[in-house]
């Protein structure tokens, strides 16, 4: 319900009762008020009636006088000749009696009769010349004569034709007197009527007016009834008015109206213009907000406008304020969460999501104009190095430095709006620039060149570089996602190339990729019996007997044909199918065992890889113990290779599971010392049984001829008890050198390539036989 | 036959006195006694002043009081008789017979010689009111055969006599009026252009000869009919005095197109109008009319008989009837003077109508009282109607 309405509803009720109460006073006032003023106007007019009445019965009576007093009343009475009487007399006759009536208007009649009562003379100034003596006149002559009635009585008297006033005398003829009672029947009788014409119109006024009933008496009467009045009038008679009750209650009905209709109506008007007033100075600033945050929240309008004509401190002014406000706040609120969810904490600069939007509208607008966009995929090279080696802080403090260094200079070279350099993850940057391939490549390269030599901050230097994938759209990618992966795919490139470098997309990152994807899905459908099998790389000691061997996994997909271990292993790894690859290669190659073992005799010791990540659970000892148990292999046989990268992670748990296996009696190796950046007295941190040597860091000691120093890190891990194995031993010469720098066991091409388990025997019988390696100390 | 004769100005007796020309009030202004009569016609408040002979002091002796209508005497006849006499006439006008009837019938009134009517000269007459005529008396009198005499019962000489008829306009009223229906029923043009008459006697012959009745009807349902066709009238009528005395009045004179009114009273309208000679025209009815004869009388109780019959004497005799009658261009009574009437005036069709219209025309005779009273009556009524109205 609107305030409008609740307003109107709640005052109307109020107002119609105010006046229905008003009303109802002032009807039981009026009431009393009506009775008392009807009274007085009845009494007024009954006292009307008596001036109106003794008028005419004073006309009637002066008339009477005045014509037997006049000059001419005595000869004509006393003249016998009717002609004469009438030509001759009559004329002046006629003339006093108009003179004396012609003021009034009303009907006025003058008989003389003889004592006979027959007519002498008879006039009237009715409008009917032919008109006879009143009845009620003649009989009134008649009681004169009779002595019924007393000479110049007025009497009020009913006829055919209404009432009339009757007065009249005896005249004697012979003496102008009135007459002895002896004398009288020689008399003659003049009488006037007059017809009361304004009385009687008065009384059928009252009569109609009151609905009254009129009673005439000729003895005083008393009221009757509520309204009732009585009145004398004039000497003859006594009237009572009596007002019907229809009347009083046609009146009170009346009053009834007018003050309901009257009440009802000034409600209205005020209801009318309460509403009104609320209206405009309550309801409609209320409904103006309403509106306004309406607006607001259908994201039609942005800010409250404060309603014109309140006054500061007006309640509505207020609530508009404090919406005004708590809008703001949220806004403002709003601004911050916003910021804060699409900024990178650590660095400032945008997110992953952010410059997810970012890069949309960039690439929207590219889109709109035709042009080309690039993405440069930055990841940091050995940072997790720093993190190890520096600490967390340190490595913070790195990333925001690069942040703010390669936001610096993308905008530096990019100036134009709609970049976007963002921090994806850890140590993996983006930047989105609105330039072609050719331009980004250059940008890229300023980036990697800030990385020469290492990175410093705060004086520090660090020693690391960038690898960046760089991918264009819209050639290469259609949107933001199809970019990122584009240029991730690259940037992968860059870093097998050597890192240090960037790399644009290119048709053969793209073929790679597919090779990968086609792979990953081979991986996820492969049944291990059946595609995989084991074969085994030998290892001798330095005087060329064999001592053991590395098992190696081989898989020859039905699709994809034989898969080398370099390009699927990472690929299991990255996508968590490494425990069951795991699992399976432990189970074969102690199934092997004794095969193996039969093949070379005492001492053999079987080499099995196995993932990093197995590191991060207890499940893998179990599964080792239970396997030995199965196949009857005690583990000081077994030989586990962690890779350098991983054994010499400086994380917590790994030195654990570490000791954990040493203490069930498997020997622990690091395997591909020298491919990546570990330091020396890393080596030394867990207690291990050797250390192999990589292939390529092999090659580049002896390339650089340094096998000197080669021979100090080989007697240093004799200090410590680890024995040295070298790989990549492909001819007599690096036999013959790495045996000088103290290498302890050898392995390699030039020894053996791997072979199958039942090819053991005989390769030991050959290599035996003097099949051997030329050159071998043998 | 009622005379004829007019007051000035509003109904009611006017008095003028022979040698000091017409019009003087003499005795009203200068006798200082008046007897205020009311008028009989009470919506006209009309105030009749009769001066009082005896009241004003006679410088040579007691003048004549001649009651006489307006205009119905040669003046230069009083005068010629007071230069002759050493007696002043004083003429009193009347309008209205009834009104004279009632000042005869007033006991003491001064009047010593008036023109009576045929209706009621033998009322008067017998009542001794009259003093009777004799060729002692009037010698004069042997000069009028007996019928004429006869029509004024002894008690008076013959003066004149004329018809009754109407009086119209020319100039508006066109076609003229033939009928009694034109005045009766007059068409619509004319309403509020009627003047009629409101003398008991003489009003009712215009009613009843229209109603093919007797202008003597006393019979109430002859009357009833007569009242009935004047009611009917009176919408269009504009007065009930006597056309020259409403004549008079400039309010509504010069409305007057159309009237009830005696013969002779053409010429009179034509002066008074002052339209010019031939405006008025005259006409006796096709239903016929009253022949009227009017009558010279002395009043019995004059204190002056002798020289108010020796007025009338010379008034009646043939030279003076002459004079008069072509002074007033009314036919006399008096046969030698009647036979000594210019040719002009013997051929007027108004003074004297050809037979066949005489032959439809009737004598008033006296009225039963009971007639005169609802006649009275029946005019009052309607006098009555039109001052409500």
């Amino acid at each position: 319900m609107t305030l409008g309405k609740r307003a109107l509803l709640l005052i109307f009720p109020v107002v119609l009762a105010s006046y229905a109460v008003a009303a109802a006073a002032v009807l039981v006032i009026e009431r009393q008020a009506l009775v008392r003023l009807e009274t007085a106007r009845l009494q007024q007019q009954m006292a009307e009636l008596d001036i109106l009445y003794r008028s005419d019965a004073t006309i009637a009576a002066s008339l009477l006088t005045s014509l037997v007093g006049s000059r001419q009343f005595m000869p004509f009475l006393r003249e016998a000749d009717a002609s004469f009487r009438t030509s001759a007399i009559a004329t002046r006759l006629d003339a006093t009696i108009r003179s004396l009536t012609r003021r009034s208007s009303s009907f006025i009649a003058v008989a003389i009769m003889a004592p006979d009562l027959r007519r002498i003379y008879y006039t009237d100034n009715g409008d009917d010349p032919f008109s006879a003596i009143p009845p009620v006149a003649r009989s009134y002559a008649q009681e004169m004569l009779e002595g019924k009635t007393s000479r110049n009585e007025t009497r009020y008297l009913s006829s055919a034709e209404g009432p009339l006033i009757v007065v009249g005398d005896l005249v004697d003829p012979v003496t102008g007197y009135a007459p002895l009672p002896s004398t009288r029947d020689r008399a003659n009788a003049v009488v006037v009527a007059i017809r009361p014409g304004r009385f009687l119109a008065v009384l059928d006024e009252v009569a109609a007016h009151y609905g009254a009933a009129i009673v005439r008496s000729p003895t005083p009467l008393a009221p009757d009834g509520e309204l009732s009045v009585t009145g004398r009038i004039g000497e003859d008679f006594y009237l009572r008015a009596t007002a019907s009750p229809a009347f009083l209650s046609s009146r009170d009905a009346e009053a009834l109206a007018l003050l309901g209709g009257g009440a009802i109506l000034m409600s209205l008007l005020v209801v009318g213009l309460l509403v009104l007033l609320i209206r405009r100075f309550i309801t409609r600033p209320v409904s103006e907000l309403d509106r306004q945050l309406t607006e607001i929240v259908e994201g039609r309008r942005e800010t409250v406008q404060l309603p014109h004509g309140e006054r500061d401190g007006s309640e509505i002014r207020r609530l508009a304020q404090n919406v005004k406000r708590l809008h703001e706040t949220v806004l403002e609120a709003l601004r911050r969460i916003r910021r804060t969810s699409y900024t990178d904490a650590l660095t400032g600069i945008s997110n992953r999501a952010h410059f997810g939007i970012v890069a949309a509208e960039v690439l929207g607008r590219a889109s709109r104009a035709g042009t080309e966009a690039s993405l440069l995929f930055i990841d940091v090279d050995h940072f997790k190095l720093i993190n190890d080696r520096y600490g967390h802080e340190a490595g913070d403090a790195l990333l925001r430095e690069i942040s703010r260094v390669v936001d610096a200079t993308v905008r530096r070279r990019v100036p134009a709006a709609g970049v976007a350099v963002a921090r994806l993850s850890g140590d993996e940057f983006a930047a989105l620039v609105p330039v072609g391939a050719d331009t980004a490549e250059g940008l890229a390269s300023e980036i990697v060149a800030l990385f020469v030599g290492g990175f410093a901050v705060g004086g520090q230097l660090f020693p690391v570089g960038v690898s960046i994938g760089i991918a264009t759209f819209p050639g290469q990618a259609g949107g933001v996602e199809g970019l990122v992966v584009a240029a991730d795919a690259a940037m992968y490139e860059a870093k097998s190339l050597g890192r240090n470098r960037a790399v644009r997309f290119s048709d053969a990152i793209r073929a790679q990729r597919t090779r990968s994807r086609e792979i990953q899905n081979a991986l996820h459908l492969a049944d291990p019996d059946r595609e995989f099998h084991l074969v085994y790389m030998p290892i001798v000691d330095r005087r060329g007997r064999p001592s053991g061997c590395e098992a190696l996994l081989r898989w020859t997909s039905p699709s994809l044909g034989t898969v080398g271990p370099d390009e699927f292993i990472p690929l299991a790894e990255r996508n968590g199918l490494f425990a069951v690859i795991d699992r399976w290669v432990i189970d074969h190659a102690l199934a092997d065992w004794h095969r193996l073992h039969d093949a070379f005799g005492a001492g053999f010791v079987l080499s099995i890889n196995l993932s990093a990540a197995e590191m991060h659970s207890a499940a893998i000892l179990s599964f080792l113990l239970d396997r030995c148990t199965v196949h009857g292999v005690a583990p000081h046989a077994i030989e586990l290779e962690l890779t350098e990268t991983y054994a010499l992670e400086n994380r917590q748990g790994v030195g654990a599971a570490i000791a954990a296996l040493r203490d069930a009696g498997f020997r622990i190796a690091i395997d591909d010392f020298g491919a990546g950046y570990s330091f020396i007295q890393n080596i030394f941190r867990h207690d291990t049984d050797r250390i192999k040597l990589d292939r390529l860091f092999l090659e580049r000691v002896i390339g650089t001829g340094s096998l000197q120093t080669l021979a100090a890190l080989v007697q240093l891990c004799r200090m410590r008890d680890m024995q040295v194995v070298a790989e990549g031993v492909d001819s007599p010469e690096k036999w013959r050198r790495l045996a000088e720098a103290g290498c302890d066991f050898f392995q390699g091409f030039g020894v053996s390539p791997p072979i199958a388990a039942e090819r053991a025997a005989p390769w030991v019988a050959s290599w035996a036989a003097g099949d051997g390696l030329a050159g071998s100390p043998r | 036959m009622t005379p004829r004769g007019r007051a000035a100005g509003t109904a009611g007796y006017r008095v003028r006195l022979a040698g000091e020309g017409p019009d003087r009030y003499a005795g009203a202004q200068n006798c200082g006694l008046e007897h205020q009569v009311p008028s009989p016609r009470l919506a006209r408040s009309a105030v009749i002043v009769v001066a009082l002979v005896a009241a004003c002091p006679p410088v040579q002796a007691e003048p004549l009081n001649f009651m006489i209508w307006e205009d119905f005497i040669d003046p230069s006849i009083l005068d010629g008789w007071t230069a002759r006499s050493g007696i002043r006439v004083r003429e009193v006008h009347i309008d209205n017979g009834d009104q004279r009837d009632a000042i005869l019938g007033d006991y003491g009134v001064g009047v010593d010689l008036s023109v009576m009517n045929e209706g009621s000269i033998a009322l008067f007459g017998h009542r001794g009111l009259l003093e009777p005529i004799t060729p002692a008396s009037v010698p004069a009198m042997l000069e009028y055969p007996q019928d004429r005499l006869a029509r004024c019962a002894g008690y008076g000489i013959p003066y004149f006599w004329g018809t009754m008829g109407i009086l119209y306009r020319r100039d508006k009223v066109v076609p003229p009026p033939t009928s009694w229906r034109d005045l009766m029923q007059p068409e619509e043009r004319y309403h509020g252009h009627v003047a009629m008459f409101d003398d008991a006697r003489v009003a009712f012959v215009a009613p009843l000869r229209f109603l093919g009745l007797s202008a003597n009807a006393a019979d109430d349902a002859a009357l009833r009919r007569a009242y009935a066709a004047l009611e009917a009238q009176a919408p269009a009528v504009l007065t009930y005095d006597y056309i020259i005395t409403a004549m008079h009045d400039p309010a509504i004179g010069p409305d007057i197109w159309l009237g009830l009114g005696y013969s002779g009273d053409q010429y009179t309208l034509d002066a008074l109008s002052g339209d010019g000679e031939g405006t008025w025209g005259y006409v006796i009815p096709s239903e016929g009319s009253i022949i009227w004869q009017a009558c010279l009388s002395v009043i019995a109780s004059s204190g002056q008989k002798a020289a108010a019959l020796d007025l009338v004497n010379t008034i009646a005799s043939r030279d003076m009837a002459l004079r008069n009658a072509i002074t007033l261009r009314t036919p006399p009574s008096n046969p030698a003077a009647e036979a000594a009437l210019p040719a002009a005036l013997r051929a007027d069709p108004a003074l004297y109508p050809p037979e066949a219209t005489l032959a439809r025309c009737e004598v008033l005779t006296d009225l039963p009282a009971e007639a005169i009273m609802r006649r009275r009556r029946i005019v009052a009524a309607l006098v009555n109607a039109l001052d409500a109205r």
